[in-house]
């Protein structure tokens, strides 16, 4: 394998790993930049699907928060065992779970909604949301209403310096871990016969389908990938945050910052929402020194400009600007 | 006629509930032109539907090639050998003409290279526009032009049989008569079969082998190339 033809994605990856490391080097930043860092990862899972195949999936926050769950509701099970297993097979099984329920979840929903049209589509993902949230608080699983919290047991299990390390530290690693998977995921399928496909059906279904393309297994098979991995990053999300509850775990805002980063950045790309989201970064600080306040109220204007600048997204616009160059072929 | 590629009996369907197809029947043999006229709203692009798969049936049959078919999904029949150029076209407008006709050719391993470009060489020879604007976005051709791409788009499949639904639409007589001479030579050089829905009666008469008068879902009527000239029916389509 020569790896120059694989030039683009190992300096996105390399830029990500500086970007990771700038977080725990410069103690001021690592609060900013490991949110925005999860925001990205967001994004990209995001982007796998929706900037695939344009159909806008409303349901994240569904999958995330199910991760969380299943990731929270696994650790605190391995660590009620009288002499806990070791962490690193705590924090495996944590994922595995979370992606498996994630997996599934996404599976029993796909089957069916895939086959809708684009906005029914999105209206069907809409109902996930409430559902799940409803059905934990309705039911009483995994805390109910009063939510799942998994601090003591890892400051009991190990010590408190394991637990400073692994909320604050790992817990980052483990959501970069995630994002690497997620954007050599969306590089695998774009360049392979999978992405060509979902490009036709990106265009035109119909024309796609006549083309002998499976749309509906096609959509099926990222929704399903895409679904995964959000629940993955859920459960890097619960190591990071050792608590969930159902008001916040199902607020819509957080995927929204996750939508308007991929938009920002450019759908269906994997260099988007990196350079979106370092924009969307940037700007909402800049926003909240300058505004304090009344930065969502700026926010939300400057955010409509830019849309209407870049249509395409910074990456759709950039691809054009050096339409033929070397920079055109590391915008991935 | 010589051996059936595609037979549609008594195909009954529709949309959500309402009946559009009562029991409609046609035949496409080997190397044969078959069109199909019918006024607006006849149920020409519903049949095309049917047999591509886009509408399932509700009764009746489809075999293609002494195959029943019906219960397959779209994607299956294009791989057997049917390829349906849609109406209105349903190109990818953002992507190149050449783009276009790679995305036709998905059906083969887009790694062996060289199948694709022998099939595009053929489509190149049959449709030489395409190959001087090759690298123009498809949506910025000329309606002639994007008819021929469509065309050759579906050619890729490698098909045996052609759906076409109303390929001359909205295109200069000129153009028109270029667009269906070139179906003439496809089905002389290629040896593909082709069922063609058309609204103008007069171009179909010239290039068809056999025609099917269809109206509010039913086909009314047969008529053989031999009684093009003499056929009362046919004659009543032509003041259409
Ligand atoms: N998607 C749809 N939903 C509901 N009814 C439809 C749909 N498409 C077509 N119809 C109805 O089915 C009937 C047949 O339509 P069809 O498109 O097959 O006609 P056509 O013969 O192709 O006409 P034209 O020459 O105008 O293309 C019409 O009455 C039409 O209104
Ligand atoms: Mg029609």
């Amino acid at each position: 394998m020569d790896i120059r033809t694989h030039r683009s994605l190992i300096i996105l990856f390399l830029v990500s790993l500086i970007l990771l490391f700038v977080r725990v080097g410069i103690p001021e930043t690592r609060q900013i930049l490991s949110i925005l860092f999860f925001y990205i990862a967001l994004s990209e899972v995001f982007n796998l699907f929706t900037g695939l195949t344009l159909y806008v999936c409303f349901g994240y926050v569904a999958f995330v928060a199910l991760g969380m769950y299943g990731g929270g509701a696994t650790i605190k099970y391995l660590l009620s065992a009288s002499s806990p297993p070791p962490l690193a097979v705590v924090l495996a099984c944590a994922f595995a779970v979370a992606g498996i329920l994630a997996l599934i979840l996404a599976l029993a929903v796909g089957w069916i909604s895939v086959r809708l049209k684009g906005a029914y589509f999105a209206i069907a993902t809409i109902g996930l949301n409430e559902g799940l949230k409803n059905l934990i608080e309705g039911t009483g699983i995994w805390g109910g209403s009063s939510g799942l919290v998994i601090a003591n047991d890892l400051i009991q299990s190990y010590n408190y310096d394991t637990f400073i390390f692994v909320t604050s530290e790992l817990a980052d690693y483990l959501i970069f871990t995630v994002y690497a998977v997620t954007i050599l995921c969306i590089y695998l399928v774009i360049k392979s016969r999978l992405g060509y496909g979902l490009a036709a059906l990106r265009e035109d279904e119909e024309a796609a389908n006549v083309m002998g393309v499976n749309v509906v297994r096609y959509k099926l098979i990222v929704f399903v990938i895409s679904a995964t991995l959000a629940g993955m990053l859920g459960a890097g999300k619960m190591i990071k945050d050792v608590a969930i509850y159902p008001p916040q775990a199902f607020a819509v805002s957080y995927t929204v910052e996750a939508i308007v980063i991929s938009m920002l950045g450019g759908l269906g790309t994997v260099t988007g929402p990196v350079i979106g989201g370092l924009i969307y970064g940037v700007l909402k600080y800049v926003l909240t020194v300058s505004f304090p306040g009344l930065q969502l109220l700026a926010l939300a204007p400057a955010l409509m400009a830019m849309c209407v600048m870049f249509p395409y997204g910074i990456v759709g616009w950039l691809r054009r600007r050096f339409k033929g160059s070397k920079i055109e072929s590391l915008l991935i | 006629m010589s051996e059936v590629v595609l037979r549609a009996e008594n195909v009954e369907t529709g949309y959500k509930g309402v009946q559009v197809l009562w029991g409609a029947t046609v035949s496409v043999g080997k190397n044969e032109i078959v069109a199909v006229l019918g006024p607006n709203g006849a149920g020409k692009t519903t049949l095309l539907k049917a047999i591509i798969g886009f509408l399932k049936v509700w009764g009746g049959s489809i075999k293609f090639l002494n195959e029943e078919i019906s219960g397959l999904p779209v994607h299956e029949r294009v791989r057997k050998g049917i390829a349906l150029v849609p109406e209105g076209r349903k190109l990818f407008p953002n992507m190149t003409v050449e783009e276009n006709l790679v995305m036709g050719a998905y059906l083969y391993n887009i790694k062996r290279d060289k199948e694709i470009q022998n099939i595009m060489e053929i489509v190149y020879n049959l449709f030489p526009i395409l190959k001087e604007r090759r690298t123009q976005k498809a949506g910025t051709l000329s309606g002639g032009q994007q008819q021929m791409l469509a065309i050759g788009r579906a050619l890729m499949t490698n098909p045996k049989i052609l759906l076409l639904d109303e390929p001359t639409l909205g295109l200069s007589p000129k153009l028109a008569n270029e667009v269906l001479e070139t179906v003439v030579k496809l089905r002389n050089e290629l040896g593909v079969s082709v069922l063609l829905v058309e609204e103008k009666v007069l171009l179909a008469t010239r290039v068809a082998d056999r025609i099917y008068l269809i109206n509010q879902g039913r086909i009314e009527h047969e008529v053989l190339k031999k009684d093009f000239g003499k056929d009362e029916l046919l004659y009543r389509y032509l003041g259409l």
